[in-house]
């Protein structure tokens, strides 16, 4: 997509049918998301010190392909937080396909930044269908916030 | 950038601390980091690196490897080191286990590792970083420049820090293309908060 195009898009925001859909599809993420970690065991969220934190606006987009012969999950955390997010890395667990288990730890870093988006592409990593794959984000120590959605 | 070599890890390193001796201390926008708090967290392999109340390259590389390292151990995968804006460097893991049962035991040793080697050797290094204010009117243009081709093109020439992230902020979602102006601009985006861990 071209600068031109962009630049187009976001000027053309406040009218765009497609912009009332988009923000649909993210309230209805955001609410399928809190419904799943809302259903979750608590103890699902009680692994080492990563505890829920429902303060944070968060989106999450889990985007599944093959490539070739390989299979691909993609997952990308986004916050948006009135506050700088310092030490802040972002986690997602879930059953594989062959009913192993698997995480993956991302986007780790250390100072403070006002807007913090990262994502992770895990190869060869793919789940079975009805699965459900948890993230989580951290700041600091004691901040998390729980992602759940059927993949 | 995946940096693949001991020696592309040591150059990445000292071009990120260049970007540091090249401008003196930050001032005025953003809290003070304070040392004393940082030592009393911190592991005694994280203090001895501390106690002179400045983190050089090698040593930030040391930390590093040694929580890379600490993480292999504990049965984990840790990926490449890459860096991940604001000089900071970093790497992903990953964990693969029979069952839920094994991957936890792995990720609370692995989790283990970042307190005990790095996290204040690197909330110190990112304090290092940060950009004067002159070096940040220096980065100003880029960022307005980016984010005006997402559209947002009201937004003043001396714009700071908070107006600039209020503006993005402003519909309720920050945009990929937004998210990319942040991405390719983490230096400018990047602050200190005292108040971070009381979220």
């Amino acid at each position: 997509m071209t600068s031109n195009t962009l630049r187009s898009a976001r000027i053309n925001a406040h009218e765009s049918p497609r912009r009332h859909l988009s923000r649909l599809m993210a309230a209805v993420l955001a609410a399928a998301a809190m419904v799943l970690g809302s259903a979750l065991p608590a103890s699902a969220y009680q692994n080492n010190n990563w505890v829920m934190d429902h303060d944070w606006t968060q989106s999450h987009i889990y985007t599944y392909w093959k490539d070739g012969t390989t299979y691909n999950t993609k997952i990308t955390v986004q916050h948006i937080h009135s506050a700088p997010v310092c030490n802040f890395k972002a986690k997602a667990s879930g059953t594989r396909s062959n009913g192993t288990s698997y995480s993956t730890t991302f986007g780790a870093n250390s100072g403070c930044v006002a807007l913090v988006g990262s994502s992770s592409t895990a190869p060869n990593v793919y789940f079975k269908a009805g699965s459900r794959l948890t993230g989580r984000f951290t700041e600091g120590s004691d901040v998390r916030a729980p992602v759940g959605i059927n993949v | 950038m995946k940096i693949r070599s001991a020696q592309g890890f040591a150059i990445a390193v000292l071009a990120a601390g260049l970007l540091t001796a090249c401008g003196p201390q930050p001032v005025a926008t953003h809290d003070e980091l304070d040392l004393t708090q940082l030592l009393d967290e911190s592991s005694e392999f994280q203090r001895d690196i501390l106690t002179d109340g400045d983190v050089t390259a090698a040593e930030y590389e040391r930390a590093l490897l040694a929580h890379s390292d600490c993480v292999a151990d504990a049965g984990a995968v840790p990926g490449e080191i890459y860096e991940i804006g604001n000089g900071e460097l970093t790497f992903d893991y990953e964990v693969f286990a029979a069952n839920d049962d094994a991957r936890i035991d792995i990720e609370t040793r692995a989790e283990r590792c970042r307190p005990e080697y790095f996290e204040q050797v690197g909330l110190l290094w990112a304090y290092q970083q940060l950009l004067t204010p002159a070096e940040r009117d220096h980065a100003r243009p880029r960022v307005l420049s980016c984010l005006a081709n997402t559209g947002l093109t009201d937004l003043p020439d001396d714009a700071d820090l908070e107006t600039v992230v209020s503006a993005i902020r402003e519909d309720g979602e920050v945009s990929e293309e937004e998210q990319g102006c942040v991405n390719s601009n983490v230096a400018f985006f990047s602050t200190w908060s005292n108040d971070h861990a009381d979220h």
